[in-house]
């Protein structure tokens, strides 16, 4: 925990100055975990003002401090999923649609101001980001939080409410659609490469 | 069981292949916590003002519904429950009552009563 309980009791009595030091508090690992989850730069700081401010309306019903990172790791979850399928509507693929870091990268590539290692980094992270747009957000969320952020079982049974066994039938699924989307990807960068 | 202990297995031994674990770890490395900007709080504040307002509106205008509502409710029932001291002739009178009310001056006609009378 980044706060003690008296500072969550106390924003649940509705003590500003008490909730301004909780988001003072995670906002940083809160951006951090949005970032990965929604690939988006440009957007996370409106996502995370979005999960504080559902954290600001719904702290009456948090039942006990004890719980409190994992609801706001729920309302991390919802608020990325809702962004994602905003976007999802808005661009049914976004393959064609570069984010501002692209558009900057590609620039300063075209510039020769970029080293190779940024180019491999920044390849390997729009391969990921492409590979986990090609699973749904449910995957892609429940993935992210398992294997990028390294949340534990028992820590995503909080965040989804869910017991042990349902938890890993999603966690299996979502592995086996992401290793075929992998197959795909690969497949199909080969034949670019123009290998068999 | 030992079909649901295979199952179980398999559940728990589906683990990424080693390269797209790689890959995970390096995405996470590459995208490490980003530092808040300096309109973070101000604009968060904002938001949550926003919302409050509109919620506050919401129930004020909420209220005052409930308050029409209310005072309507009770202005019908009281027009409703009064008893009615003063009825007008015209709703207590028969329809003939009120032609006659209406031709004063009217009489009846003696010779067709006659005639009928005769047939």
């Amino acid at each position: 925990m980044l706060v003690d309980f008296e500072l969550i009791e106390s924003a649940r009595g509705g003590n500003d100055a008490a909730f301004n030091q909780i988001v003072l508090a995670y906002r940083k690992r809160i951006l951090g975990t949005i970032s990965r989850l929604i690939g988006r730069p440009e957007d996370v700081e409106d996502v995370a003002q979005e999960v504080f401010l559902r954290l600001y309306f719904s702290l009456d019903q948090l039942r006990t401090a004890e719980v409190f990172e994992p609801w706001l790791y729920r309302l991390t979850v919802n608020a990325a999923y809702d962004y994602l399928r905003r976007q999802k509507r808005r661009h049914e693929s976004r393959m064609s649609d570069l984010s501002e870091q692209q558009v900057m990268m590609a620039d300063a590539v075209a510039g020769g101001k970029v080293s190779k290692e940024e180019l491999r980094r920044t390849n390997m992270k729009e391969f990921v980001d492409s590979l986990l747009d090609s699973v749904s957000e449910e995957d892609r969320v429940l993935l992210t939080l398992k294997e990028v952020e390294g949340l534990s079982l028992k820590e995503l049974e909080q965040v989804y409410q869910v017991n042990e066994n349902a938890l890993k039938v999603r966690l299996f699924r979502a592995r086996q659609r992401v290793i075929k989307a992998f197959g795909k990807f690969t497949e199909t960068s080969a034949k670019f490469r123009g290998v068999d | 069981m030992a079909s649901e202990q295979r199952n179980r297995a398999e559940l728990e031994g589906l683990e990424l292949p080693a390269e797209i674990r790689a890959m995970f770890a390096s995405y996470r490395e590459a995208l490490p916590d980003p530092e808040a900007g300096a309109n973070f709080m101000p604009q968060l504040w904002n938001r949550i003002d926003s919302e409050r307002n509109l919620t506050f509106s919401f129930g004020r205008l909420a209220k005052k519904f409930v308050s029409v509502s209310v005072a309507s409710c009770l202005a019908m029932s009281i027009l409703f429950l009064t008893p009615v001291h003063q009825l007008s002739p015209i709703y207590g009178a028969t329809y003939l009552d009120v032609l006659a009310a209406d031709h004063p001056d009217d009489e009846p006609d003696t010779d067709l009563t006659h005639s009928i009378e005769t047939l």
